[in-house]
């Protein structure tokens, strides 16, 4: 009996034991990371959606799910030709926690600040443009064609205030607002630029000190790892390219790699892509007009180097459809600084 | 000449003594017994000793002069070509240097594989006795660019072949120097277009392979430049006078080509300023008192001449520490 009673008793005891591990246990960091935009930054703290001001109109209006996804953003962006019009379209999206429609809203923003600063208030911007082109009369025409591309498509914005109907906010809604909106909001690609904006603080500050630069680089790694986690390609090939510099990471080929795995992984890494510096090859003729992102590691790694990071990519290609992020984080490690 | 004699011994019985007692003070960190430590330092006081009795009876005879060089150092550019391994500089930096008629330098020997590439090394020079055989014995540090040498990063952004290539970019006077980085950059980034080719070099940094990634740039009148991520232009502010250095950080999140605003870089009439308190409207940092403009070495302009070079570097050791400028001229 008093055994009968002892097995009892001790059974319930494990019974409850394991009822209170399970109720208390954490969820997978996977899981974590995924669903909690990683903000760190250096010096200057980083706005989340709960301490930043202007996020308590947007709380305040019921959040719905954009039906438009991330990588339709991207497309759309890259295929605007009238940012005015691709900000319109955004912006409910992004005033209502799109953290990609509210990056490209800052990208477009930021890729027209200097037109919407030059042709504000100009009553004729066409003839200004004519006359901006004019001026440059030994720069080769697909310089000068670029030029009037980027000059265009902006000009919209440099005519009228897409905010307008947004409640009054000091300072506006400039391009650095929707950027933090995008950081608030997790957005990979707006984490990503994040990381990199921590490595650029490094770059050009030489009296950081040591202590100054862990804490970027820290900032720079944490931001990074989230964007990685994601599973963006875009954000992806990105990473990598950030670390493929030697300046900032022992392994600067892996970086290479990681970023050529993001290209079979969904990144366009063609010509076409205007995103793409070599894009301007088409435009240019100093290149291959088909010229992709594999051709230049070719063209400047050599055969051996340039199968090595092959072999690696092709290794993070199925860690990345697997879901192994760890494994693709393995190599991607801001571990030194100038 | 007997003076200069002792006080080579004296010098090198110094040394004796600063590597003895560098061994003293390694042995103390890894918790040596006080008794071997005694033993030590018996035996440093025996060696200093004996040391300057040896040199003073063996070494007057067989040496004739001595080049341990007090004066600023002077680096020279070489040409390197063909250069395909950091061995191949090592050869390349003792022939070079044997070739010369050095006898009071000590500095830099920089390496250099066309006109076109950055740096591939440079090498610490120095050239310590000369013989009664007459045979020059010269020492060589083989200092390739690496991330964490900052100096050698200078050095290499300021030979010519880079980004000091691109000559300095006039912004509107609609953009003063305090106008807000994105502005800014948007506008530099407007005068120098990427004609789409890209790659990473080499030559950078012989141990970091491959150390940076480049981009062609074209400029308005139709120059073509390599520009490496990190390397620093010079940007005018109109008329004003106001100039400041801004430095290539490739292409951002997006595509879009970034440049930075360096920190401590602005001048006015080439002389560095601090931005007026009541104006900018970006956060500018106090100038620094380092101008490289500042520092060159006259006596190496007729050897840089004569590689068609315009701008050069020189470097300054003194009290143990090396600060490193540039200078240019007209060619």
């Amino acid at each position: 009996m008093n055994r009968t009673r002892w097995i009892v008793i001790v059974g319930v005891v494990a019974a409850i034991v394991l009822a209170v591990f399970f109720a208390v246990q954490p969820k997978s960091a996977h899981t974590t990371l995924k669903s909690l935009p990683a903000v760190a930054t250096g010096s200057a703290p980083i706005a989340t959606a709960r301490a930043y001001p202007d996020r308590l109109a947007r709380q305040s209006t019921p959040i719905t799910a954009s039906s438009v996804t991330a990588a339709d953003w991207t497309a759309r962006f890259r295929a605007s030709d009238d940012h005015l019009k691709f900000v319109k379209d955004a912006l409910p999206a992004a005033v209502s926690g799109d953290g990609r429609a509210a990056w490209y809203v800052k990208s477009a923003l930021s890729s027209c600040a200097l037109v919407m600063s030059t042709y504000h208030g100009s009553a004729d911007p066409q003839a200004k443009l004519q006359q901006q082109l004019e001026n440059m009369p030994n720069a080769p025409q697909w310089a000068r064609d670029v030029i009037e591309k980027q000059t265009r498509r902006c000009l919209g914005l440099a005519q009228q205030d897409p905010f307008a109907g947004l409640p009054y906010r000091q300072g506006g809604y400039p391009s650095s607002y929707w950027y933090e909106q995008a950081v608030a909001d997790g957005d990979p690609l707006a984490l990503e630029q994040r990381a990199a904006d921590a490595i650029a603080t490094i770059s050009v500050t030489q009296s950081l000190s040591d202590t100054e630069k862990a804490k970027q680089l820290e900032a720079g790694q944490t931001n990074m790892r989230a964007a990685v986690q994601s599973g963006d390609p875009d954000a992806l090939y990105y990473a990598g390219s950030l670390l493929s510099d030697a300046r900032y990471s022992s392994n600067p080929l892996n970086g290479i790699a990681v970023a050529l795995a993001a290209c079979d992984l969904g990144h366009d890494c063609s010509a076409s892509n205007p995103e793409n510096a070599f894009s301007n090859c088409k435009l240019s003729g100093a290149c291959p007009a088909d010229a992709d992102y594999a051709y230049f590691l070719q063209q400047s790694l050599g055969a051996d180097k340039y199968a090595w990071v092959y072999s690696r990519a092709q290794e993070i290609v199925q860690a990345g459809r697997a879901g192994d992020w760890d494994f693709v984080l393995s190599g991607l490690t801001f571990d030194k600084h100038p | 000449m007997a003076s200069k004699t002792i006080a080579v011994a004296k010098n090198q019985v110094e040394s004796l003594a600063v590597r003895l007692s560098r061994n003293l003070s390694r042995s103390s960190d890894i918790n040596i017994r006080p008794q071997r430590r005694e033993r030590l330092a018996q035996a440093l006081r025996c060696t200093r000793k004996l040391s300057a009795t040896i040199l003073l009876l063996f070494s007057g005879p067989m040496m004739t002069t001595t080049t341990v060089a007090s004066t600023p150092a002077i680096i020279a550019v070489w040409s390197c070509n063909p250069c395909s391994s950091l061995s191949d500089l090592q050869t390349a930096a003792q022939q070079t240097a044997l070739k010369q008629q050095w006898s009071n330098y000590n500095g830099a020997l920089i390496l250099m594989t066309s006109l076109n590439e950055p740096i591939s090394a440079y090498f610490q020079l120095t050239v310590t006795w000369q013989t009664a055989w007459g045979t020059r014995i010269a020492t060589y540090t083989a200092t390739p660019i690496t991330p964490t040498n900052i100096a050698a990063g200078a050095l290499d952004n300021s030979i010519f072949a880079r980004a000091a290539a691109v000559p300095a970019i006039i912004i509107p006077p609609s953009l003063p120097y305090n106008e807000t980085d994105e502005l800014i950059s948007g506008n530099i980034a407007s005068q120098l277009l990427p004609n789409g080719q890209f790659g990473t070099n080499y030559w950078h940094g012989i141990t970091n392979f491959p150390q940076v990634v480049w981009y062609k740039l074209v400029d308005s009148a139709g120059n073509i430049y390599q520009v490496y991520v990190g390397d620093t232009i010079t940007v005018k502010y109109g008329d004003s006078g106001y100039s400041e250095q801004w430095q290539f950080f490739g292409p951002n999140v997006g595509g879009s080509i970034e440049w930075q605003r360096v920190p401590n870089t602005l001048m006015l009439n080439g002389k560095p300023v601090n931005p007026p308190s009541n104006k900018p409207a970006t956060s500018i940092p106090n100038a620094s008192s380092f101008n490289v403009q500042d520092q060159y070495s006259p006596g190496l302009i007729q050897l840089v001449n004569d590689l068609n070079f315009c701008t050069g570097v020189s470097s300054v050791t003194a009290a143990g520490t090396t600060s490193y400028g540039s200078f240019s001229y007209p060619c």
